[in-house]
């Protein structure tokens, strides 16, 4: 019942793209049987090889096709060569980067003799297919999701109610703060050369809370709504812009990827077990790839090299960076210290989301050149025309938020959706809805102009 | 499991609650929900002893009537005291010129003499796909605002006699305007852009002239786009519609005719003595131009309202300029050309109208009189 409902969603989209994930299904779990009867590694290599031309090429064919078309024609212009490129006219199926990873997953941990193959094929399906996450994640293993689909659920108060709180709090992050955000953030990153210093500075600012609640939002909400039919989903974000080191950054934002491409990307690489320079190229390479991962644009590229380079400088410089805040009499764990961490590790995110969210490379430049041109006209609520109480609500949002993250973070207090106290607890529910109903966004919008 | 659903209940009251006093608190007037709304309300509201004729409608309206022209016409046929505004708002159903009307009539500030009610039919309005997607969306403020306005939509609903609209189809519709209610009472999507409204000053470059703006001359590409549709069969197109306006709307009223809606036509007729209680004139007007299959739609609804409180342009034997390729700007659209004709055939219609109607009191009152000396 839970494969028809995952098929169905999937479906409501785009009902033909259902053949991808379902060749996507068929050749890994035979691959991985096949795999399986095989005693030497070098036997089931081929099959990997299989799975991965499988799961990678339909990625390369519907995400990074025209990309690379496009990018081959523009390299060879440099050469006098002009052509007419070809393009591929499909969508991007929905989800596809997040369901090829963990089918990867799948496979790649077969290959490892870490996980004994799925046997049932309803349940390898709805492995790949689990409706919660299909579309947006968080990546599950295999080690961790599939057991539980054999399990047997009764009715259970507690988690129920814990899963629906995680889907309020979700929808709260996603519908409040991340579609209110989006149009200031949009009305700027679309005409970037209209827009100068603190637009700028909002702007991302707001991109910077925008990615994080539409992306954190959706996984709480995946989280809560398998806790309520009874499946435990990975963590996946834990309050990242907490994060006192870009590498602790990663440690917290999208933590089933980046989980992802450290078992299967880095340490296959040589990880840090490694000469030093190749430890580097290592984690470039990595970053790289996890940039490509989210967007065939070359803003999406040098977005995943600037965190590679902003965690490399980070190690080449830390002994001298220990040195100076020992000097200032900073020791780890002291309060000034820890703010200081946090607000520069913010400020170098913040800084990469410019090519995270820009159309494209050029626009990303015409941003930055823009970002120091500050006038005093622009300290007003005006800031951005017709917007002011967008931006003071979604100011004041984002400090709840925070203020909540902070309780958790620094004050070890739990969320108030989970306080002992029930006057609390129902306070925060009632708060939640409202703020929910009244301020969030239900539709991108009207189907029917206006301007008629 | 009862628990749940008990505690469940409780959040909704509260949240129904809670609805209602933020906006009892923001206390702002529905005309909010559009740039152009807001700025006609404003000017309205301002000038509440010079406009005295609202005209209320879809595009057609908007891009139809130029209130200027319509006054002019009017006042040279010794009416001097009328002073019009134009209303249409683009994409308007009949449940939201139904609404539209009422927040009029309800308005005490308004000394509003004349609506002006574009007459469309019901089954336009409910196409699924925009319907859906337009749920959750501002415009129930205009729209699905109290218990009336819900018993408009539903009411008419069940009363279209319609192979498309079979029971099942009804049920849906009738919980779609269920979500739409909802919708209102709990400020769903909405306070962001109450509070925003309240923070901004009138956009006075939307109000146009009196709320008129040619369609000639905006740049969105989805107008430009019906437009070059519409110029590669243009004679066509208003060929056939010409035909269609004489086949139905030049013919006379056909009883028992099948797409007659007689929940509709109350409902309407209810409007009309609510406009009167308050001093107001309605007047449904069935503009020319609609698409094939609406006129055979359109006119038992036409035919059974009141002969007072109706203005005909539809039919396209006694308006031929308003079926002309010259004039059209699509296949649902007057240009600014044709608008100007249309204003003026309306302020000719409206004049025959109230002299009509002037006849007919006094006539009645020279019968009474009779009467009484006998």
């Amino acid at each position: 019942m839970l494969l028809a409902a995952s098929y169905y969603f999937y479906m409501c989209w785009k009902a033909e793209y259902i053949i991808l994930i379902l060749l996507s299904t068929i050749v890994d779990y035979f691959v991985s049987l096949k795999m399986a009867s095989l005693p030497e590694k070098k036997q089931r290599r081929k099959w990997l090889y299989l799975s991965l031309l499988c799961n990678l090429g339909l990625l390369f064919t519907f995400k990074y096709f025209n990309f690379f078309s496009d990018s081959v024609n523009l390299f060879l212009q440099n050469f006098n060569i002009f052509y007419e490129p070809f393009y591929l006219n499909v969508l991007l199926p929905v989800g596809i980067s997040f369901y090829t990873f963990q089918t990867l997953s799948y496979t790649i941990d077969v290959y490892n003799e870490k996980v004994e193959p799925e046997r049932h094929f309803g349940y390898f399906a709805l492995y790949v297919s689990f409706f919660p996450q299909l579309v947006a994640g968080p990546i599950e293993r295999p080690a961790h999701l599939l057991p539980q689909f054999r399990q047997k659920f009764d009715f259970d108060y507690e988690r129920v109610v814990t899963g629906l709180k995680m889907m309020a709090w979700g929808f709260f992050m996603k519908l409040v703060i991340a579609d209110n955000a989006a149009l200031v953030v949009d009305m700027v990153f679309n005409s970037p050369e209209k827009y100068k210093g603190l637009q700028i500075i909002l702007a991302t600012f707001f991109f910077s809370f925008q990615i994080f609640c539409d992306f954190a939002g959706y996984s709480i909400i995946a989280i809560g709504a398998a806790k309520v039919m009874g499946y435990d989903l990975m963590l996946n974000f834990r309050r990242p812009y907490f994060a006192t080191s870009i590498r602790e950054f990663w440690q917290r934002w999208h933590i089933s990827l980046s989980t992802w491409f450290r078992d299967y990307v880095y340490i296959p690489l040589g990880g840090n077990r490694v000469v030093k320079w190749r430890w580097y190229y290592n984690l470039f390479v990595t970053f790289v790839v996890s940039g490509l991962w989210h967007g065939a644009n070359w803003t999406f590229v040098i977005w995943g090299a600037l965190h590679g380079f902003y965690l490399i400088f980070a190690i080449v410089t830390n002994t001298k960076q220990e040195k100076i805040y020992k000097a200032l009499g900073l020791i780890k764990g002291n309060n000034i210290r820890y703010w200081i961490d946090v607000v520069s590790t913010f400020i170098l995110v913040w800084f990469a989301w410019i090519f995270f969210r820009a159309k494209t490379v050029t626009d990303a430049f015409v941003l930055i050149k823009n970002l120091f041109i500050i006038k005093l006209n622009q300290f007003s609520i005006d800031i951005i025309p017709d917007k002011g109480a967008y931006i003071i609500l979604v100011l004041f949002f984002i400090f709840c938020l925070q203020s909540i993250h902070f309780l958790e973070e620094r004050l070890k207090q739990v969320n108030p959706l989970y306080h002992p106290s029930p006057y609390i607890r129902w306070a925060t529910y009632i708060t939640l809805i409202l703020a929910t109903l009244s301020f969030g966004r239900f539709s991108s919008s009207e189907f029917i102009y206006f301007r008629f | 499991m009862l628990k749940t659903l008990g505690k469940i209940g409780i959040l909704i009251l509260i949240a129904f609650i809670g609805a209602w006093f933020i906006r009892t608190i923001i206390n702002i007037p529905y005309a909010w929900v559009t740039d152009r709304m807001y700025v006609r309300q404003h000017q309205l509201e301002h000038k509440s002893n010079f406009y005295n004729t609202i005209f209320v409608g879809s595009s057609k309206t908007f891009r139809g009537i130029k209130p200027n022209v319509f006054d002019k016409n009017v006042q040279k046929r010794d009416k001097p005291n009328i002073h019009s505004l134009n209303f249409g708002l683009g994409g308007a159903t009949l449940g939201q010129i139904y609404g539209l009307t009422r927040h009029l009539i309800d308005n005490e500030e308004l000394k509003v003499k004349n609506i002006f009610f574009e007459l469309r039919t019901l089954q336009t309005s409910l196409q699924e796909k925009a319907f859906v997607k337009n749920l959750h969306t501002k415009r129930a403020v205009i729209w699905m605002y109290d218990w009336q306005a819900l018993k408009f939509s539903v009411r008419s609903l069940w009363g279209i006699n319609d192979s498309k609209f079979p029971f099942f189809t009804k049920i849906r519709y009738t919980a779609y305007f269920f979500i739409k209610y909802i919708d209102y009472k709990l400020n769903i999507g909405m306070v962001t852009d109450m509070l925003n409204r309240k923070l901004t000053s009138p956009n006075y470059s939307e109000l146009g002239k009196r709320g008129y703006a040619p369609i000639d001359y905006d740049p969105a590409p989805g107008i430009k786009r019906l437009r070059k549709k519409f110029k590669k069969k243009a004679d066509n197109i208003v060929k056939h519609a010409k035909k269609e306006s004489i086949r139905t709307f030049g013919a006379s009223l056909i009883p028992n005719d099948i797409h007659n809606n007689e929940a509709l036509v109350q409902e309407l007729k209810g409007l009309i003595n609510y406009a009167k209680s308050k001093k107001i004139r309605l007047i449904f007007v069935a503009y020319p131009m609609l698409k094939a299959h609406d006129y055979k739609l359109l006119k038992p609804i036409f035919d059974r309202l009141p002969s007072k409180n109706k203005i005909n342009l539809t039919n396209g034997a006694k308006y031929p300029a308003l079926y002309k390729v010259e004039n059209c700007w699509d296949d649902t659209h007057t240009n600014n050309k044709g608008a100007h004709i249309l204003s003026e055939k309306l302020a000719i219609e409206f004049v025959k109208l109230l002299d009509k109607n002037k006849n007919n009191r006094s006539k009645m009152k020279k019968q009474v009189n009779k009467n009484k000396s006998k």
